[in-house]
This record gives structure tokens, sequence and C-alpha cells, in this order.
């Protein structure tokens, strides 16, 4: 009899959701040889601290490091690092890559997402993305000795950014072409609060407006926008969101209209799965499919993809969760606060800047915000297993 | 096998003291307490789950 080599499994994508996915696997017993590709040129690392304690000048790179190498070698995987995968073909399952074909047995499409670029700055030198440690970075060393820099887009990133140019001593501009800001799963009940908090630090909003163009000059970038006022910094920081990276599957056949449509398991097809911020997985909770840009996400996902690869055994459904850290406040968000519904205030009181608050609907706790509260936001969390 | 904790990364999420309640506790600000470094062989599993679910990767097992 012949003996073919197994091609085993391939792990696109070597961030949090790839590598959680490599943990699950081994550690739910898969012994079968694993790949795992990715497009960056470092052992996999943690975005958050990048826009908080990174940006802020208090941890080294190697901090954001999720694994030790140590660590990283236990799992025993085939690693290829700056390499990206480019096209995908089902039939004959096989990946190429940009520098080998790879056949496989079982797929996992992780692959996350890349940040949206403002179009005509993509090679301006004055203005920034955060998504990569390059570009934070980059960013840090561009905030040395600046007073003044413009922020594009007051989502969570946005803020974030805000925030830790307010520590620097920086002027901070936002523009958002949304009247107000926004925080994901909050349903909007928290845009006056972090509005606020931009006034109490002396950043100037422009809401609501759109950019009609953008010029650098030697020493800065102006905006013109629509309202007819102008808006300039010596940097700027665009934060407009992310685009999930689904390029090389574009003539696999999947479903990528946002991201890779998954069922609840993960699958997108016989043999192939995604997991993390490319990937949109039906909720059964909802009902709905959704595609979730947080670090929870990715671990569960990336766990439950380990799980059901390597036992066949499904995993439960979980509500989203987020956090954020905006001038110095904790937030911490479980579920979906809608927007319809009033905040329902559990414990603490927003008047001392502490408190935990839902959103109830019919008896059902769909969402939970802690705001500078963790142990009683914990404590709360069995609200919505209710 | 030992645990460490990185105060400085938690966010205080509590995911390490829901499924692993008799390792970890939070603090009054949230951030991860360690009631013990050394687990008995049987609070392992759940020591190394609550190290894989932890969002803000915090915490570490030494083996
Ligand atoms: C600055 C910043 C702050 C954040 N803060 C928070 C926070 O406070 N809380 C929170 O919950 N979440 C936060 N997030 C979101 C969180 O980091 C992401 O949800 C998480 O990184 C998703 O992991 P992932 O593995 O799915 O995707 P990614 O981290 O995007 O990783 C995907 C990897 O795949 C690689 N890749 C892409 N295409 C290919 C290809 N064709 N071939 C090979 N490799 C490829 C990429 O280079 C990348 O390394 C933040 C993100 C950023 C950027
Ligand atoms: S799960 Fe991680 S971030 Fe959350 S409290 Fe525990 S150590 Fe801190």
């Amino acid at each position: 009899m012949i003996s073919v080599e197994d091609p085993g499994l391939v792990i696109v994508g070597a961030s949090l959701a790839g590598l959680t996915c490599a943990q699950s696997l081994r550690a739910e017993g898969y012994t079968k040889k694993i790949t795992l590709i990715g497009a960056e040129r470092h052992l996999p690392y943690n975005r958050p601290p990048l826009s908080k304690q990174v940006l802020a000048g208090k941890w080294q790179a190697a901090q954001t490091n999720i694994d030790s190498a140590e660590k990283f070698a236990e799992l025993g995987l085939d690693f290829f690092f700056d390499e990206d995968a480019q096209e995908l073909n089902i039939a004959s399952k096989e990946v190429r890559t940009s520098k080998r074909t790879l056949a496989f047995e079982d797929l996992i499409i992780a692959t996350g997402a890349s940040v949206r670029r403002l179009p005509g700055t993509e090679s301006m030198s004055r203005v920034h993305v955060l998504r990569t440690i390059d570009d934070a970075l980059g960013l840090r060393e561009a905030l040395v000795g600046i007073k003044c820099a413009v922020v594009v887009g007051a989502g969570v990133l946005g803020s974030e950014v805000i925030s830790a140019l307010s520590e620097y001593g920086i002027h901070a501009t936002v523009i958002d072409r949304m009247a107000r800001p926004q925080l994901p799963l909050t349903g909007g009940h928290f845009a006056s609060r972090v509005n606020d908090l931009f006034i109490e630090h002396g950043v100037v909003a422009k809401y609501g407006v759109e950019i009609n163009s953008v010029t650098e000059q030697e020493t800065g970038i102006t905006f013109d926008l629509s309202d007819g006022s102008k808006v300039s910094g010596e940097i700027a920081v665009v934060a407009i969101g992310c685009i999930p990276n689904v390029g090389f599957l574009a003539n696999s056949g999947l479903d990528i209209s946002n991201g890779v449509l998954c069922d609840s398991n993960g699958l997108a097809a016989p043999h192939i799965y995604a997991a993390g911020d490319v990937a949109s997985w039906h909720n059964s909770i909802t009902g709905k499919s959704l595609r979730l840009e947080n670090q929870t996400s990715a671990i569960e996902q990336g766990l439950a993809v380990g799980k059901f690869i390597a036992t066949g055994e499904s995993s439960p459904t979980t509500h989203p969760f987020f956090w954020s850290e905006i001038f110095g406040n904790k937030i911490l968000m479980l579920g979906n606060l809608e927007a319809d519904i009033p905040l329902t205030i559990v414990h603490g009181s927003p008047s001392d800047n502490r408190f935990v608050a839902a959103t109830i609907s019919n008896g059902v706790t769909t969402g939970i915000v802690g705001w500078n509260m963790p142990r009683e936001f914990r404590q709360s969390r069995a609200m919505m297993e209710a | 096998m030992k645990i460490r904790v990185d105060r400085d990364a938690c966010i205080g999420a509590g995911q390490c003291a829901l499924v692993a309640g008799s390792i970890f506790d939070q603090d009054d600000d949230g951030l991860v307490v360690l009631l013990t470094d050394t687990p008995s062989d049987e609070f392992i599993a759940v020591a190394r789950k609550a190290a894989t679910l932890c969002p803000a990767k915090a915490i570490a097992l030494e083996e």
C-alpha cells in the first residue's frame, strides 16, 4: 500500500484566533500536523495594548506577545511567518501562498481584518493608522514633540487614541461623519458620556461632517470638511474601522459578503472553518449572523473550532464582550445594549462615575455595561444567564 | 505548576474568577488577585482554561 503523508490541518492567520485554534486543537488531543501561516513577521501578539499601554509608552513591543517563544514551540506547529495565503481551492483542498502550495485535510481561516484607510491618504507619511505593532511603534514615535493632532473617527479606537494624545498633552481635534461618538454594542447609550469626556479634556469635535479633501504640507496635514471649515494638525490618525481579510477567498465560492459566513460551529463549507475578526458566525441567541471584532470572540471561536475539529463536539453560543479604557475610565460590556430601551442602573450611580447598567427587555437582560465597576460587573453577569 | 498574573495587563474582565474562582479573585479595582500560585493537580485544567480565556492574556502558566 502506498502511504501518502497526511496533510493535516492548515491555519491561515497567525494572530489571536489562529493561535487559539492551535492551542485548543492540541488541548483537545489533536495529534496530526498543524501548519500555521502568518503574513506578519512577528510571533502572535495582542492588539488591545497597542492603543493603550504601547501608545502610552508604558510597554515595550515584546510585552504584547501572547505566548513566550518556548510556549509557542511546545504546540509543535509548522510555523511560516511573513507568508500570505493568496488563493484557496476548495475542490482540490489546497491553499496557495506567496511561497508554496499546501494541501490540507481541514483549513481554518483566521485572517482577521485590516484597517480601512481614508482614500487618497494611503501614501501620506503624516497620516497614521493603528492595527499592527509596527503601526503602534511608528505612531508613538510620531507623537514625540508634537502639539496637535487630528483623529478621524470617534469610535472606540479613535477615543482610545484621543485619550493617549491627551496624556501626552497633545491637543486633539476629532472628525466623524456620525452625529456623536460610538462605542460598539452599546446602542448609543454612552455617546454623550464619551462626548463629555472629550469636552472636559479640551478635545474639539466635528461631528456630522464629510471630508472633502486632505492635503499634506511640510509641517502638517489639513482636512477640508463639508461644512466649509478646515481642520489641521501636525499628524492625523485615521480610525474608521476595519475590513475583513478575505481577498484570497475571492474565487473560492465561499460567501464572503461580510467576512466568511459560518454556521454556529464556525463551519463555512465541509472541512473549511473560520474564526475571529474575519468570521461571521451564526449566533443561536440572536438568530442572526454576527461578525464581531473583539478579543473574546476570537478566543471563544478559536476554542470552539479547535474542539469541534478534534472531538466533533459543539460549544455553547456566548454573548459578545468587549472592554475599553477611555480617559482612565474602565469600560466593560457584555451582550448588546438596545438603543430604544432606557438603561437600568444595577449598581453604583452614573453621577459618581461608577456604575453597572443594563437594558432589560420583557424581563430579559440583553446587555450589561460596567463603568469603573469591574467587580460588580462580573457579579452582574449572572443576569444575562437568567 | 506555577501561575503568574500580570496586573499591568489585567483589565478586570473577571473571566478568570468566573471559571476558576478557587484560584483567582478580583480586588476592588477589578484587578486579578491570585488566591494561590501553585494550584493542586485537580485545578490545573481550570487554571489553563482561565489563562486561555483571559482576554488581556494576563495569566501565564509555568509547567
Ligand atoms: C489598536 C487595537 C486595539 C484593540 N483593542 C481591543 C480591546 O480593547 N478589546 C477587544 O476586545 N478587542 C480589541 N481590539 C480587537 C482585537 O485585537 C481583535 O478582535 C483581535 O486581534 C482579532 O484577532 P484575529 O486573530 O481574529 O485577527 P487579527 O488580529 O487581525 O489577525 C489576523 C492575522 O492574519 C494575518 N493575515 C491576514 N491575511 C492573511 C493571509 N492572506 N495570509 C496569511 N496571514 C494573513 C494578519 O497579518 C494578522 O496577523 C483591538 C484592535 C486594535 C487594532
Ligand atoms: S480574566 Fe484576565 S483580564 Fe480578566 S480579571 Fe482575570 S486576569 Fe484580569
